[in-house]
């Protein structure tokens, strides 16, 4: 009884051709034909179709022939207007339909016509403006602009500034501060309050400068900081704001460790601003929010907040506990998710 | 039925026991009784011998410690919010003086002024701005807070002003002893200047020597604030609170050409004061501020001098003259809503104003209000337009301001603009230079309306 799970055949069993090449086939269908650099391309041929031996356009012909006979071509980037040839052919115009006949659009009811905008005159004054504005810069009139046809003011100046832009219109600091102000989604009402505290800043006695106050290198003189509301709020909440947050970690055996962690600047302005919203809470006696926050901030500048004891508290824990920070530059993981502080310094 | 035994009881003597002592006692004495303990004083009962805590700790009642209920400080004294509110603060030290001219009253009518700014007229011994605060000229939201010092800018609308005073100037000069009276009012989009305008022409009259008599809001009047009644002769609420205050206002801005002023005959205050004649007005004026009751009588007689030949020229303005035109919310005794016509203020302004009343010589001078409800029958008169009979308009507003020259406010030429925006970067407050972009960018913006341009060149948000 022969096997009968042996299938294998002689036929199964033959190698390959010794020298087969391992490449794979060329198949003719499948290759993109490349042109060399050194040949030029074929020049494409015309389509073959029953337009393909028309007449050139009237004001070609007419150019043709003109060039022969000697005399004035039509203008031929354009194209011909319609009544221009009607005036030069008389039988055109006998045989022209009689809308044609009439010379359309000779009578307009509107001007379509753009006024050229021009520089104004150096020497004389066009403009109230340009005339008393003694000290400002000439305009630049962008050449570009008259150059298009139908453009009225120049076209603007690119990359577009930051405060063009719809959602960002405002400093970034203002709308952290509206949107700290801000309770239940009333933007309108935080960004009154807002304009309420800057124009109390404007309004309020210039800070006094006082020793020892850490404010923040490269402020402009207190004198002139109520003539800037916003850079006097910025030099306020920039100068108390922390450069590190403290967090208790779990360590061994049931105690707690601080370790601090480096803040970005919002997180720094966001605790600047807490501090002195708390400071500003604290003042019965003022009657409004923007005035009392308008008032905390000139205490600020003037080194008499509490929030300066909150930063150096925060500061010194810092540094007494500068030996948990954590330095891992190579893991990204979560602080929350660090269980014990590691890599110690 | 009395049961026998009582009888019986009350005649047999009392029982006495042998052996207990009797207490001698007198009868109908009110000494107390020799043997009576003295009484002791109140605690604990001795029977408890626990201390007090631990009794505290084991009684399973629960002891809710009461807190003494402390009487809260409001947060506002009485009046405190209002005299917040109404608080005007006109300069601004931290902002850099700008050098202006002064408004005179030499620039009346003066065009080639239209298109600067002019600081209003301050200084040592001039008190016009005092007298304008008295006659509450400066409103609150009119950015004085925020400049060194008040400084108007001298606009078109402000030569047509000037106008109406030279008219009566001109009589006065000439000697002509007519009748110089001229009506306006000044009507225009919200924010175009009008109470600005008033301002300008009080401050004009006051430093003319005019009487002004000023009322600030005419919202005041209308909204039941103040206490009214009816006056029986002529069927109109009186609103003699106010019109002690009014009083008040114009005492202070015109001492001196009141005092100037003598009254042509005498004149009875209420039903006792009297006043002789040669008296001077302040003193009418004096009387009458301190008594509510003779206010409205005073008020009468200083516009009935005011018409007679000789008197000087006045100045009477009214601001938000469209709260005027709609029904008040005072009610008479059957309920029915009293027309704002029928008090007796504002009759007697649109009296001036409609020429039913003139002074002697004088200006009547209405300011309109976008700050109130739809006054469609004002807006129609305004216009001048053919009222449509369907139309259920007011009949009383029209003939009202009949007659009244209207002067339309319109937004700011370039010119003034320009004034303007340079007197904002001079002071220091508007950061951007004024060139020809920014120029028409904020112009472009706001429209030309002032107050817009304001808020596009100061915007708090940059």
């Amino acid at each position: 009884m022969p096997l009968r799970t042996v299938f294998l055949q002689p036929s199964t069993l033959r190698t390959l051709p010794r020298y087969a090449s391992f490449t794979p086939r060329l198949n003719p269908a499948l290759i993109r034909g490349f042109a060399s650099k050194d040949i030029p391309p074929p020049a494409p041929s015309k389509p073959v179709g029953p337009n393909q031996d028309v007449l050139p356009p009237v004001s070609e012909e007419a150019a043709l022939t003109a060039d022969i006979m000697g005399g004035t071509s039509p203008e031929l980037e354009q194209g011909t207007p319609i009544g221009e040839m009607l005036k030069r052919d008389p039988a055109a115009r006998q045989n022209a339909p009689k809308v044609l006949k009439e010379t359309p659009g000779t009578k307009r009811e509107y001007s379509t016509s753009a006024t050229p905008i021009e520089p104004p005159p150096s020497d004389t004054p066009v403009d109230v403006v340009s005339s008393t504005a003694p000290a400002s810069p000439p305009v630049s009139v962008d050449a570009f602009a008259l150059t298009v046809p139908g453009a009225k003011y120049p076209l603007p100046q690119l990359p577009l500034p930051s405060c063009s832009h719809l959602k960002h219109r405002y400093s970034t600091l203002l709308e952290q501060v509206t949107n700290f102000i801000m309770i239940g989604g009333r933007k309108a009402k935080a960004r009154s309050l807002v304009d309420q505290i800057l124009a109390h800043l404007r309004t309020f006695p210039a800070p006094k400068p006082r020793e020892g106050t850490p404010l923040l290198p490269g402020t402009p003189a207190l004198s002139t900081l109520p003539l800037d509301p916003v850079q006097y709020l910025q030099t306020a909440i920039d100068s108390v704001s922390p450069l590190v947050k403290i967090s208790m970690l779990k360590g061994g055996g049931g105690t707690k460790q601080p370790v601090p962690y480096p803040l970005r600047l919002r997180q720094r302005r966001r605790f600047a601003l807490e501090w002195i919203s708390a400071a500003a809470d604290k003042k019965r006696d003022k009657l409004e929010f923007a005035e009392r926050f308008a008032d905390e901030v000139v205490a600020v500048v003037e080194g008499r907040s509490s929030a300066w004891e909150k930063r150096s508290q925060v500061h010194k824990l810092a540094v007494v506990s500068r030996a948990n920070v954590i330095v891992n530059p190579g893991r990204t993981v979560a602080p929350s998710k660090i269980k014990f502080p590691m890599a110690v310094l | 039925m009395v049961p026998p035994i009582l009888w019986r009881c009350l005649r047999t003597p009392p029982i006495t026991h042998p052996l207990k002592p009797r207490p001698r006692l007198h009868n109908f004495t009110t000494t107390p009784p020799l043997s009576a303990k003295p009484l002791k004083p109140k605690g604990p009962p001795p029977s408890s011998k626990m201390k007090s805590g631990i009794q505290r700790t084991q009684s399973n009642k629960i002891r809710i410690k009461k807190e003494p209920i402390v009487a809260q400080k409001p947060a506002y004294e009485p009046g405190q919010r209002k005299e917040l509110r109404k608080r005007i603060v006109l300069s601004n030290t931290n902002a850099i003086q700008v050098v202006l001219p002064t408004m005179t009253a030499d620039l009346i009518g003066n065009e080639d002024a239209a298109g600067a700014m002019f600081a209003l007229p301050s200084g040592e011994e001039d008190t016009t701005i005092d007298r304008l605060r008295a006659l509450e000229a400066f409103q609150t939201k009119q950015h004085w807070p925020f400049f060194h010092r008040p400084c108007t800018l001298f606009r078109r609308e402000t030569v047509e002003v000037g106008r109406l005073f030279e008219r009566v100037m001109q009589r006065e000069s000439t000697g002509e002893d007519g009748w110089a009276n001229e009506r306006a009012i000044l009507h225009g989009y919200y924010g175009c200047g009008r109470t600005i305008l008033l301002l300008q022409a009080m401050t004009w009259a006051l430093q003319k020597d005019w009487v002004v008599i000023a009322i600030p809001n005419a919202q005041d009047l209308v909204i039941g604030h103040t206490e009214y009644e009816l006056e029986g002769n002529s069927h109109l609420w009186l609103q003699k609170a106010y019109t002690t205050d009014l009083l008040n206002k114009i005492l202070k801005a015109n001492q001196k050409t009141l005092k100037r002023m003598k009254l042509s005959q005498s004149y009875r205050l209420g039903r006792i004061e009297e006043v002789q004649k040669g008296d001077a007005m302040k003193k009418v004026l004096e009387t009458a501020v301190l008594d509510p009751l003779l206010a409205w009588d005073a008020f009468n007689v200083l516009l009935g001098e005011l018409g007679l030949p000789g008197s000087p020229p006045v100045l009477f303005t009214l601001d938000n003259l469209n709260q005027i035109s709609i029904p008040s919310k005072y009610r008479d005794p059957a309920f029915n809503v009293i027309h704002s016509h029928d008090l007796a203020l504002p009759n007697t302004f649109l009296a001036y104003l409609s020429g039913k009343r003139s002074f002697h010589k004088g200006i009547t001078l209405a300011a309109t209000s976008s700050k109130c409800s739809r006054t469609l029958a004002l807006d129609a008169a305004l216009e001048g337009r053919e009222v449509d009979p369907y139309e259920r308009l007011d009949p009383r507003i029209g003939p009202s301001i009949e007659g009244a020259q209207i002067i339309h406010v319109d937004s700011l030429s370039k010119e003034e603009a320009k004034a303007l925006m340079d007197y904002y970067s001079e002071s220091g407050i508007m950061k951007d230079t004024v060139d020809l972009t920014t120029f028409n960018e904020k112009y472009a913006v706001s429209a030309g309306n002032p107050r817009d341009l304001f808020s596009t060149c100061l915007r708090m948000r940059q």
